[in-house]
């Protein structure tokens, strides 16, 4: 075993953490330059063919960063369904696309009334040479920018997933932005659609697997927040002065952020456990990926909320950059399934 | 010892149930139980209500309008306020400044300031805290100095509640520089129009406008509108503070949410909450149901209880407590509603909630986030540890 990252790895984390400080992490023809839009897609299709521990290390610097784009939404869930589930030259063609920045795609899988509920009810009906798409997706993430969704729909049985362009009519959407600020939508669909826009009739599992890349993604990037959250509250106690002293003098507040640290290190194994699940069979996969999920989410308010707190009134401002951590965990935590789903995925695996 | 209601109490309850349900404005009611700021207007008819029935302001002293009940009785009245979605009305008027000028304020300023509050007419901020005083209160820079009739002020306030909804503010200032810091303060009230007061609002974290910095520069009151003695401002801040020494606890507004979760639990089930998890949850809300019970205990005894260092240090736990169940409670509904609550909503947006979201869903986060602000004002969870401490064990 080896914690150590090696000279690649850092070498992303160090220039990841560079830029996202200067240029803000708002802009993903930047990202797509950097690199970073390749890092999921295989190397037969012009991406880097990264790992996992590569997408966690540069998802930990974008939660740090607050980015507000949709890295783990395009590049990482939408790039691995269309590497799982595109065939031949298509796939080559829509992932190029995808790593240069060119082309946003995003997945549509929610519909309203059913949680996490992964089988869709939106349905797919033969029409003409095509098929019939009807249904609602909900809280898609990037969805009022993407370019093409990739939408799950019951046919014959099956989870089926398609292509569709966001643009094309039949296809109703309505932007919003959630409690982070991050951008979203809703979809009503009743579209037609030809029939090579059919990418799998059977992409549960693919559906499955490229979220649970996503899941981890997610949590590195809430630990990312953590970790700054508690770096700033512990520089912040030690510049603001109360009663004559330095806060960081009182060992009440030096023990409420060592009790913080305590809860994050603890998600850092977490989230270093389930890495390596990636190389093996799928269960114990899912398994890692929903342990490190419940740990990290039901850690992540508690310790953003106290770094709020430890600041005093100040934390609670829009202008002071502490509680975005807050809101940013209380999205995250409900976007590819709860703290309770996951700790029932995890009982049930 | 006696510890159940009487039939006397029970009457009463009734009587403020059957007060609410033909006063309180729906729409209110509504905006209320989104967890929603509110703003003088909507809440002038029901403050309205309350004055012709006279329970504008049960802390106060009867001769000045208060209402006389007893400690139970205040707290029926806030328990069945807070289950039917009463608003907070002018929390600063007339629980804190009204007192403190009843207690404390001139025959002129008492006969200017206290029916126009119980009326609604007035509106006050509270302006004590500053960028550099904020748990350390008595640091505050603020200084008034005497001109003739006058106080002039000068200096920064911050986090001023509703400053730029108020008519005046009760400005906490240092008139002598000399003697030791909580010696040198008085309490001075300030009308938000007068030259040289800014207000500039600071956007929080829930989304919503509440707090403000309010700067005053070179700003003249007359000499009269200092509350009692000079430099008394400190037993005036430390009376006002301790007042509503039960607010803290929202065991009114805790009743609330554990009375409505249930339902909300129910509403999840028909919107794909699986069984399992919706078990956990009614778990999850016996659990608080239980904390929020013995919480309206704990508020019962510090009402009845005996001033002393007890009461204090009880006072303090149930501000703790109060916000731990508050955030609690929030979590929960935010668990209950699931992705649904992702959303940002504001009533003033002009726009629905997402299709997806149901009503129950719009204020969720906000409030939550909000209820981290309850660890923080009215003396954080620190500063009451340290107050527990020292009233019973040092
Ligand atoms: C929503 C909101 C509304 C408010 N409304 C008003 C208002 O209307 N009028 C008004 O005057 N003020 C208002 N306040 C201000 C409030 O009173 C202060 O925020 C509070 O006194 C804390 O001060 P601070 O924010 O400067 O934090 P600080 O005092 O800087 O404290 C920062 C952190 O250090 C901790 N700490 C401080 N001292 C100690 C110690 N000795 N030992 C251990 N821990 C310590 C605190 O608990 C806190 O966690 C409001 C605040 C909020 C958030």
């Amino acid at each position: 075993m080896d914690f150590t990252l090696n000279s690649e790895q850092t070498m992303l984390r160090d220039s990841a953490r560079r830029y996202l400080a200067q240029a803000g992490g708002a802009s993903w023809q930047g990202y797509a330059e950097l690199g970073w839009l390749g890092i999921a897609a295989p190397e037969d299709a012009g991406g880097l063919g990264g790992g996992m521990a590569d997408l966690a290390i540069l998802a930990e610097e974008l939660g740090r960063a607050l980015a507000p784009e949709p890295f783990v939404d395009g590049a990482v869930l939408a790039t691995r369904l269309v590497d799982r589930l595109v065939v031949g030259h298509r796939r080559e063609a829509l992932l190029g696309e995808m790593i240069a920045g060119t082309r946003r795609l995003t997945a549509a899988l929610y519909e309203p009334g059913r949680r996490y509920e992964l089988a869709p009810q939106t349905t797919a009906v033969r029409d003409g040479g095509g098929y019939r798409l009807s249904g609602t997706k909900v809280l898609v993430m990037d969805g009022a920018a993407a370019d093409d969704l990739l939408v799950t729909a019951a046919l014959d049985g099956g989870v089926a997933l398609f292509l569709v362009g966001r643009e094309q009519a039949g296809v109703d959407g309505r932007a919003y932005r959630t409690v982070d600020r991050r951008d979203c939508a809703d979809f009503r669909l009743d579209v037609t659609v030809e029939a090579d826009r059919l990418l799998s009739g059977d992409a549960l599992d693919a559906v499955e697997d490229a979220l649970d890349e996503a899941r981890l993604c997610l949590c590195a990037d809430m630990l990312g927040g953590m970790d700054s959250a508690i770096e700033m509250t512990a520089e912040y106690l030690k510049t603001r002065t109360q009663f004559g002293q330095k806060l960081a003098s009182f060992q009440a507040l030096q023990h409420s952020v060592a009790d913080l640290f305590i809860d994050a290190d603890s998600v850092r194994s977490s989230l270093l456990r389930a890495i390596p699940a990636f190389g093996g069979e799928r269960a114990a996969r899912r398994k890692a990926v929903s342990a490190c999920w419940v740990n990290t989410f039901e850690t992540a308010k508690r310790v953003t909320g106290m770094a709020v707190h430890l600041h005093g009134a100040i934390g609670f401002t829009t202008e002071y950059r502490v509680g975005h951590y807050l809101r940013r965990a209380i999205v995250s935590e409900r976007l590819f399934g709860d703290v309770e789903f996951h700790l029932a995925r995890y009982m049930a695996g | 010892m006696n510890l159940a209601f009487t039939a006397e109490d029970e009457a009463f309850r009734q009587e403020v149930r059957g007060f609410i349900a033909a006063n309180l404005p729906p729409a209110l009611a509504r905006r209320e139980a989104m967890g929603f700021h509110n703003d003088r207007a909507t809440v002038t008819s029901w403050q309205t209500a309350l004055h012709r029935r006279g329970w504008t302001a049960p802390g106060w002293p009867v001769e000045f309008g208060g209402t006389g009940w007893s400690p139970v009785q205040r707290y029926i009245f806030d328990r069945e306020c807070g289950l039917a979605n009463v608003p907070e009305i002018c929390l600063i008027a007339l629980s804190m400044v009204g007192p403190v000028l009843c207690r404390f304020g001139s025959p002129e300023l008492r006969e200017r300031f206290l029916e126009p509050i119980l009326r609604g007419d007035y509106w006050f901020c509270q302006g004590f805290s500053e960028p550099e005083a904020g748990s350390d209160l008595a640091s505050l820079r603020t200084r008034a100095v005497r001109d003739g009739g006058d106080w002039i002020i000068n200096g920064q306030k911050i986090w001023t509640t509703d400053a730029h909804m108020a008519d005046y503010m009760v400005c906490l200032a240092r008139t002598d520089p000399e003697v030791k810091p909580q010696a040198g303060l008085s309490m001075i009230i300030v009308p938000m129009d007068a030259a040289g007061v800014t207000v500039r609002a600071i956007e929080t974290l829930d989304g919503d406008h509440h707090v403000n910095e309010v700067f005053l520069d070179n700003v003249r009151v007359p000499a009269g509108n200092l509350i009692g003695e000079p430099n008394s401002g400190w037993t005036q801040a430390k009376f006002l503070l301790e007042h509503e020494r039960t607010h803290n606890a929202y065991a009114g507004m805790l009743c609330r949410y554990v009375a409505r979760i249930p339902a909300l639990i129910e509403v999840g089930r028909a919107n794909g909450l699986p069984e399992t998890q919706a078990t956990e949850y009614r778990r999850r809300h016996a659990r608080l149901a239980i904390d929020v019970e013995a919480l309206e205990w704990s508020v019962l005894r510090v009402l009845a209880g005996q001033p002393g260092p007890a009461l204090g240090a009880a006072a303090s736990a149930l501000a703790v407590r109060g916000a731990q169940c508050l955030l609690r409670a929030a979590d929960l509904e935010m668990a209950i509603l699931g992705p649904q609550v992702a959303p940002a909503f504001r009533p003033e947006d002009g726009v629905p909630l997402p299709a997806f979201a149901p009503p129950a869903a719009a204020g969720r986060t906000t409030q939550y986030l909000y209820w981290w602000a309850a660890t923080i004002f009215g003396g954080s969870d620190e500063v009451q540890r340290t107050i527990i401490w020292n009233t019973l064990y040092r």
